[in-house]
C-alpha cells in the first residue's frame, strides 16, 4: 500500500476509503442480493447503472440470459443500495437469432404509463413466419397498441416489469396477433423508463400505490405472483457459483 | 440482513473492459457499475517497443497485471467485454484481445458476456 508518497505526499491509496456494498434487486425481482459494489461515498453512487441478465436476479431458468435488465441504484444506506427498474433489452445474440430473410419484422415504439404513474417507452418486436404485405403489419401494430394500451395503464409498476420482462405480456399479444397473421415470435425487445411520479427518481421504488379504484379488479389476480417468486431464489444461490467455473476457452 | 449474507456466495464481481486495436491493448477492470475502476493495464506498460504495443504477448502480460492488481482488491469473478476501434476504424478486435481473454480465464477469473 503507497501510503503518501515521499515527495508531496500526493499518492494516496482511493481503494481502501472504499466500502463495498450489497446491491439489491428492485422490488419487481424480490429484493434479492444482485451484487457487491466497492463506493466511497454514497451520494455519488446513485444513479449508476447496472446492467444482469434475468437468470442472475432469479437464477431460475437458462432461458432468462435473454434478457438484460438495466437497474439503477436509488438509495443507499447502511451497507445496501437499492435499485430501481430503468429498462430491459433482449441480449443481442437472441436478438440476431430471431432475424432472418424471408420473414417481416414490424417494430412499434411507443410510451404507456402505468396506473401509478411511470412511463415506459415499449419497444415491441414482431417476426412473421413468411413476408407480409405492409397492411397486415399494419393491422399487426394498431392490435398490438390496443393490447398494449389496455393493460399497461391497469397495472402497477411492479407487475408492469414483471410483466414485460418474463414473457406474460407476450402471451398476450400472440394471442390477439396470431389471428392477423402466423408469427414465429412476438415480445417487449426493449424498455425504458422515461419518467416517474416524481421527476428526480430519489425514492420511486417506495411510492405508494394511491387511488386504487381502478386496480381493483387485477390486484386479487396479480398479487400473488410478486409474493411466490422471490421464493424460489433463495435456495439455488450456489448456481452463482457456476459461472466462475466457465471458462471461455 | 447478516444472516442473509452468510448464505449469499462471496462473489465479487467486476467487469473487464478490453480495448483491442491494432496499436495497443487496454484492460480495464472496474465494478459492475464500471464507474469505480478496480486496476488498470496497457501493452505499453509491458513492452519497450511502440509496436508491440498491441502484440499478443504484451495484452496476456497486461491481462495478467490487471488481473493480479484486482485479486488483491477482492475481485473474483469477472464479466468480459471487448471492444474494438469502431466508428470509421477497424470494427473488430485487434490482435491482443484474444491473448486478454485467455489469461484472464486462466488467472481464475471467470467470464461471462
Amino acid at each position: 500500500m503507497v501510503k503518501g508518497g515521499k515527495r508531496g505526499g500526493r499518492v494516496r491509496d482511493k481503494w481502501r476509503d472504499k466500502q463495498w456494498v450489497i446491491v439489491r434487486s428492485p422490488s419487481a425481482f424480490g429484493e434479492n442480493y444482485l451484487n457487491y459494489l466497492p463506493i466511497t461515498i454514497a451520494e455519488a453512487a446513485k444513479g449508476r447503472v447496472i446492467e444482469n441478465t434475468m437468470f442472475d436476479i432469479l437464477k431460475q431458468d437458462p432461458t432468462q440470459h435473454q434478457t438484460k435488465v438495466f437497474l439503477q441504484i436509488d438509495s443507499v444506506s447502511e451497507g445496501v443500495a437499492k435499485t430501481i427498474f430503468k429498462g430491459h433489452e433482449y441480449a443481442k445474440e437472441f436478438l440476431r437469432s430471431l432475424i432472418r430473410r424471408g420473414s417481416s419484422m414490424i417494430n412499434h415504439v411507443h410510451d404507456y404509463t402505468t396506473v401509478d404513474g411511470y412511463t415506459f417507452r415499449v419497444v415491441l418486436i414482431a417476426l412473421s413466419q413468411k413476408r407480409l404485405n405492409s397492411s397486415k403489419k399494419h393491422e399487426i401494430r394498431t392490435v398490438a397498441h390496443k393490447v398494449l394500451g389496455e393493460k399497461i395503464p391497469k397495472l402497477n409498476v411492479d407487475q408492469f416489469v414483471q410483466e414485460a420482462t418474463m414473457g406474460k405480456m407476450s402471451v398476450d399479444l400472440l394471442a390477439e396477433a396470431k389471428k392477423i397473421a402466423p408469427l414465429r415470435h412476438i415480445g417487449i425487445k426493449k424498455t425504458k423508463l422515461i419518467s416517474t411520479p416524481k421527476t428526480p427518481t430519489i425514492g420511486v421504488n417506495a411510492a405508494p400505490i394511491e387511488e386504487p379504484e381502478p386496480i381493483e379488479e387485477p390486484e386479487p389476480i396479480e398479487e400473488p405472483e410478486p409474493i411466490e417468486e422471490p421464493e424460489p431464489i433463495e435456495e439455488p444461490k450456489s448456481m452463482s457459483t457456476q459461472h466462475s467455473d466457465e471458462s471461455p476457452t | 440482513m447478516s444472516t442473509e449474507i452468510a448464505d449469499i456466495t462471496q462473489l465479487k464481481w467486476g467487469v473487464a473492459h478490453i480495448f483491442s486495436s491494432y496499436n495497443n491493448t487496454l484492460v480495464h477492470i472496474t465494478d459492475v457499475s464500471g464507474a469505480e475502476t478496480v486496476a488498470f493495464s496497457s501493452g505499453g506498460r509491458h513492452v519497450t517497443a511502440d509496436r508491440y504495443e498491441s502484440s499478443p504477448y504484451a495484452a496476456m502480460k497486461s491481462a495478467v497485471a490487471a488481473a493480479d492488481a484486482a485479486k488483491t482488491k477482492g475481485i473474483n469473478a469477472l464479466h468480459i467485454r471487448v471492444r474494438a476501434v469502431g466508428g470509421v476504424g477497424p470494427r473488430i478486435p485487434g490482435p491482443g484481445a484474444q491473448a486478454a481473454i485467455r489469461a484472464l480465464a486462466r488467472a481464475g477469473l471467470g467470464s461471462a458476456g
